[in-house]
């Protein structure tokens, strides 16, 4: 009997509540800590549309469960709050890097880090800003990479990426995945990638779940 | 505010024949439309009679009303006077939200109802307090200036939660309630809808004399009374505007988000 983390049984959803089948049809998804998954498909398939309905942001069919807990027994922050979803485009919570990195921590009612954990995350994705400085001129790349830290300080238990590496170049993706991957080591996060490049060539071991139009 | 001005300033009134003169302008430019073929000569014209009509027979409906004084009566035209308004501001919003014409009647009424009911108490205090003459011109400016407000905040509010959808469910993902997560749109929903009359109130007097306040110096009432009346009017209807995108924002903010596609946690539960 394996533990699984997240499941995802039968989950039916068009995005809308009358939950129709006709986008995403009867999908099962059972991860495990610490495993990283990809999932593939061809565009309009449903890739992210099923990633938001596991992150409890759309209305869906089926059951989740997180822990062997169903999801409605949590409430619906709750449950975000352990399986983060980050889009393709985030766009930074607030003025300045700081803020958005800690708005988060705001919401959840949880002490905020040091601004040292803060800054070495920061560094360790190649962004040079100073925790002050101002989010408005920030590049596609940088805000996925601001993103990116802010979801790993928040420590969730599953990690759902949605092609959030595509804006990034070579060098700064493989530093991202590098990040995650410690993370995910350190804390048994799981994570989710929506990926159409071959970014995640090399990260062994990789799960691949493909989605195909019903 | 009973007392009878102490300066008697002259009033003018116009006589039927004064008013007959004055559609010699209206005769002039229906002329200059029908020669010059724009198109609109017919509905000048029976704009022009309607306008006369309507508001001839309303003030015999008036003089009747402030005749009579009954309770019943005023608030049987406050009734009409919000329900119109209600059904007009739902009328100009583009989206499809059940029962939307009743909150925002609820939201009109509600703000407008409540601040007027205070001004006729603690300002004005006519008497009886239900007194028409008072009573219903006030209420309709109040009343239309809420039916602005009123479209404006559900109009913005639809707009701002379409065009920010993916931020607003950004924040929810990283963990904001659904009521933080909308901070952003509800703001600027507000700021819309009570942008008109905070606005009014930095210019009125320099730019332009209100309506209002004109009226009465016209009918003889010497400029400083006048004024504190108007000055009343300007926090009425500021108080009310706010009060009425206030409402509205509070019962139709999950509502028009799923109509905009963004679940504010309604709708969101599995085994549907």
């Amino acid at each position: 009997m394996t533990d699984f983390v997240l499941t995802a049984d039968k989950i039916c959803s068009n995005g809308y509540p009358d939950c129709g089948c006709a986008i995403l049809n009867n999908l099962t998804l059972n991860l495990q800590r610490e495993e990283w998954w990809r999932i593939t498909g061809e565009s309009g398939s449903g890739k992210t549309l099923f990633m938001r309905c596991m992150a409890g942001l759309v209305p869906h069919r089926g059951s989740l469960s997180l822990n062997g807990k169903s999801f409605q027994s949590y409430s619906l922050p709750e449950w975000r709050r352990k399986v983060l979803f980050v889009g393709s485009k985030p766009i930074p919570f607030s003025e300045t890097i700081g803020e958005s990195i800690l708005l988060p921590f705001r919401w959840r009612k949880t002490p905020v880090p040091s601004n040292e954990i803060v800054m070495q995350i920061l560094r360790s994705t190649g962004l040079k800003f100073d925790l002050d400085a101002s989010t408005k001129s920030l590049s596609d790349g940088e805000r996925v990479r601001l993103a990116l830290v802010a979801s790993i300080l928040l420590h969730p238990e599953v990690l759902l990426l949605d092609e959030t590496l595509a804006s990034l170049d070579n060098e700064n993706a493989q530093n991202a995945i590098g990040m995650i991957r410690k993370s995910s080591h350190d804390t048994g996060m799981t994570v989710v990638w929506v990926d159409h490049g071959n970014r995640l060539t090399g990260v062994e071991p990789l799960h691949t779940m493909a989605i195909t139009k019903p | 505010m009973n007392s009878v001005p102490a300066t008697t300033t002259p009033y003018f009134p116009l006589t039927l024949y004064d008013l007959s003169m004055c559609c010699a302008m209206m005769g002039f430019i229906v002329l200059l439309a029908w020669q010059g073929k724009y198109g609109i000569t017919k509905t000048l014209l029976w704009g022009a009679l309607r306008a006369g009509i309507q508001l001839l027979a309303v003030g015999y409906i008036l003089t009747w009303l402030f005749s009579v004084d009954y309770f019943v009566v005023v608030f049987f035209v406050l009734m009409i006077q919000s329900f119109v308004a209600a059904w007009q501001a739902s009328r100009r919003q583009k989206i499809k939200i059940a029962n939307l014409p009743l909150y925002l009647w609820v939201a009109i009424a509600g703000s407008s109802f409540v601040f007027l009911f205070f001004s006729f108490v603690f300002v004005i205090h006519p008497d009886p307090l239900w007194k028409g003459q008072v009573v219903i011109p006030i209420s309709g400016m109040v009343i239309g200036n809420a039916l602005n407000s009123a479209a404006l905040s559900a109009d913005r509010l639809v707009a701002e939660l379409r065009s920010r959808r993916d931020q607003v469910e950004a924040a929810l993902a990283f963990g904001a309630s659904p009521w933080e997560a909308s901070f952003e749109p509800r703001r600027d929903a507000l700021h819309a809808a009570v942008a008109p009359s905070m606005n009014s109130m930095f210019v009125v007097g320099i730019v332009q004399l209100p309506g209002m306040m004109t009226g009465q110096i016209i009918g003889g009432v010497p400029p400083t009374e006048a004024v504190r009346y108007q000055i009343l009017i300007m926090y009425l209807i500021t108080a009310a505007c706010f009060g009425t995108a206030w409402i509205v924002e509070r019962l139709t903010w999950r509502k028009i988000g799923a109509a905009a596609g963004v679940w504010l946690d309604e709708h969101v539960t599995d085994n549907a």
